[in-house]
């Protein structure tokens, strides 16, 4: 019951997207439709090609669909210029990577300060905000350091600092741990999970591996851009992790 | 995003890049000196030649010479009249030359004594003594601050200023210098192969010299001046009735009873009415010359020249925009993964733009401020090595080569800049429109 009164932050409706490759059509999505709502931890896990990034990118607005309607943070995207979106996600939207994409001439309180830098904060205010973010997340020792000073696991985690230092209402991550081994896949997960629950964040996360979908309330699997079945993990689960 | 952030990420990507951004910078600073090394050029040539022609020549004079052989053309008293005579002409002011040789000790200098009208007279300008007395006197003459350069050694005809830049040591103003005129039979050889200088051998005070030292040349700084009615008078006492150089005989060498003038100044009423003079006097088969014909030809040969050497710079600064679009092209691509990130982490696209922007401006900017900077310099070289010979070689007194007004530096760096967001626009805007995926595809 207590879903249900829950608000929708992602509405998507009957959602296409063709490529052409040649002269062939490729349908990455074929037809998707569901909704996330607010402080919801989704995943979205089908095996490789199956859509799940086309899905994410046009949820995040950064590319547009073929046909369909996407709804995020009551807004319609999908007709919207690109500065419009990039002001959407200036205001909204954080982003996590799975190459972590940090700036490598910049150290990691300059990477979490930049989407701060694209907001017209000064500063001061910025670089205290970073420390914060960098602090929250594990990183104390390593303000300064460059990525290439950092393990995959730390560079993560100034990934994820950055993509919440603006205070987003909504997160998006493409397998953030693609790139990570087992035990790291582990921590990073659970700072996430963690951060999720602890600032009421939406949270979708695309994989392709079904065991750390696990860690969602919920899971959207997809294949050949349909979406085939949507799981709901039980209370307990999250509060497994959580301790 | 705040201006300074904007321009704190453009700096940090040039400074990053330092190697290319000196190689861009030094394109843009050589187009710049070229620039404004050549409009420098134009412009103190215009303003050297104008303030010269107006301080010293009145723009409503021209001067007629005759140099052919009709006789009834000679510029004597009675034409002087005739000319008078014509509605355009004001006044006419004869100018009559007579070689003479000054001799002080050893040393000897071959000069002409040229005569002059008492307005003429008043416009040479007087450093050390004063201008001869017009009272119609003894003849007294001033020299030209100029003209102890030709001195030379009568028996070994050694000059030491021009073989060894040494000044010859006469004193004009405190000792007494020999005014010799020659005959037309001035040398003679003896039986023992001497030659005899039978010239006629006087003292003429020289009572002012002009103004200048030895460096500052101005068109009066090689003559011997005096005012003509003395200097005739003279003449004639000196020659005894016999034939004076230069001047009109008979089939049988006896002087004819008028002078004939290698000059006249002729002032005309009205600036306009001198090409009028002009072309009259020409139609009757004078030489004539005048500076507002010559003011006008250089200036057009000075704009000819500008518009040649500030091509030659456009050129320059049009390679060195070439080399700016190029520097952040590559710098585009390069970056174009950060580009994606930056649009999905919310960066504004006209902020993505103005970095680039703001790189090519400041490649522009530096450019143009090491170019005004070096251009200074240059300016100064030049003045100090070409100005004397430039001087020389257009007769103009204090020649400076190279003028850089005060705005043109302003007008420079802004240019040049302004270069810089131009050459920068295109790949800037092309950066805008790279795809945020290329931040999300892996590899
Ligand atoms: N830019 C593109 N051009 C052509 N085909 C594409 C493009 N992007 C994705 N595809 C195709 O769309 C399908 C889905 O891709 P994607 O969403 O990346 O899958 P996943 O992230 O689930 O591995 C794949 O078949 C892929 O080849
Ligand atoms: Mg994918």
């Amino acid at each position: 019951m207590e879903q249900l009164e829950k608000k929708v932050v992602i509405d998507v409706k009957d959602l296409y997207k063709t490529y052409m490759v040649g002269d062939e059509k490729v349908r990455a999505l074929d037809g998707v439709t569901f909704q996330v709502n607010e402080g919801e931890f989704v995943a979205i896990v089908g095996t490789s090609g199956s859509g799940k990034s086309t899905l994410l990118n046009m949820m995040a607005g950064l590319e547009p669909p073929t046909k369909g309607q996407i709804q995020v943070a009551g807004k319609r995207i999908e007709k919207m210029k690109e500065n419009q979106l990039v002001r959407l996600r200036r205001n909204k939207v954080g982003f996590i990577f799975q190459s972590f994409n940090l700036i490598g001439t910049m150290n990691a309180e300059e990477n979490v300060a930049l989407p701060l830098m694209f907001r017209g904060v000064d500063k001061q205010v910025r670089v205290k905000k970073a420390r914060e973010m960098l602090d929250m997340v594990g990183l104390t020792k390593h303000r300064k350091h460059i990525p290439t000073q950092m393990s995959g696991g730390q560079q993560q985690r100034v990934g994820i600092a950055r993509a919440l230092v603006v205070n987003p209402s909504i997160v998006f991550a493409d397998e953030p741990t693609g790139n990570l081994d087992s035990a790291t896949t582990e921590d990073i997960l659970g700072l996430m999970r963690r951060l999720v629950n602890e600032q009421n964040k939406t949270l979708v996360m695309v994989t392709h591996d079904r065991e750390l979908a696990q860690v969602a309330d919920r899971v959207i699997h997809i294949k050949d851009g349909k979406i085939i079945k949507i799981d709901i993990n039980k209370k307990e689960n999250v509060e497994n992790e959580e301790a | 995003m705040k201006f300074k952030d904007i321009l704190g990420l453009s700096l940090g990507n040039l400074r990053r890049r330092k190697w290319r951004t000196v190689l861009t910078v030094t394109g843009v600073f050589i187009g710049t000196i070229s620039v404004v090394i050549m409009l420098s050029l134009g412009f103190g040539l215009k303003t050297s030649m104008t303030e010269e022609m107006s301080s010293y020549v009145g723009m409503n004079e021209i001067t007629i010479q005759y140099n052919g052989s009709d006789s009834s053309m000679q510029i004597t008293d009675t034409k002087l009249s005739e000319f008078k005579e014509l509605g355009f002409v004001k006044k006419c002011d004869p100018l009559l030359a007579a070689a003479v040789e000054l001799e002080q000790g050893k040393w000897s200098i071959s000069a002409t004594i040229i005569g002059v009208s008492s307005d003429e007279m008043a416009k040479i300008p007087i450093g050390e003594g004063c201008a001869p007395s017009l009272d119609g006197g003894e003849l007294e003459v001033v020299i030209g601050n100029q003209i102890i350069t030709d001195a030379y050694d009568s028996r070994t005809y050694y000059y030491p200023y021009w073989e060894n830049r040494e000044l010859a040591d006469m004193d004009f103003m405190g000792d007494i210098v020999y005014f010799k005129f020659p005959s037309k039979d001035s040398f003679r050889i003896d039986e023992d192969g001497n030659v005899i200088n039978t010239a006629r051998k006087k003292i003429v005070p020289i009572v002012g010299m002009v103004e200048g030292d030895i460096n500052t040349y101005n068109k009066y700084s090689y003559g011997v001046y005096a005012e003509v009615e003395s200097l005739k008078a003279y003449l004639k006492k000196v020659y005894k009735g016999g034939a004076i150089p230069g001047q009109p005989t008979d089939r049988n060498g006896n002087p004819l009873n008028y002078w004939v003038y290698q000059m006249v100044t002729i002032t005309v009423n009205d600036k306009e009415d001198v090409e009028e003079a002009v072309a009259y006097f020409r139609e009757l088969g004078y030489q004539v010359d005048n500076n507002q014909e010559w003011l006008e030809q250089t200036n057009s040969i000075l704009f000819i020249a500008q518009c040649v050497l500030g091509g030659i710079g456009a050129i320059a600064l049009l390679v060195a925009a070439i080399g700016i679009t190029n520097t952040i092209t590559m710098s585009t691509y390069e970056r174009r993964k950060e580009i994606g990130i930056m649009k999905v982490l919310g960066c504004d696209i006209s902020d993505i733009g103005g970095m680039f922007i703001g790189e090519a401006a400041f490649i522009g900017f530096l450019g143009g401020v090491v170019g005004v900077i070096l251009s200074y310099g240059i300016s100064v070289v030049v003045n100090i090595l070409a100005g004397p010979m430039a001087a020389q070689a257009i007769e103009i007194s204090n020649l400076k080569l190279s003028v850089i007004p005060m705005w043109l530096p302003f007008v420079a760096i802004a240019f040049s800049t302004l270069i810089g967001v131009m050459a920068g626009y295109f790949p800037a805007r092309k950066a805008t429109k790279m795809s945020p995926l290329l931040a999300i595809r892996n590899e």
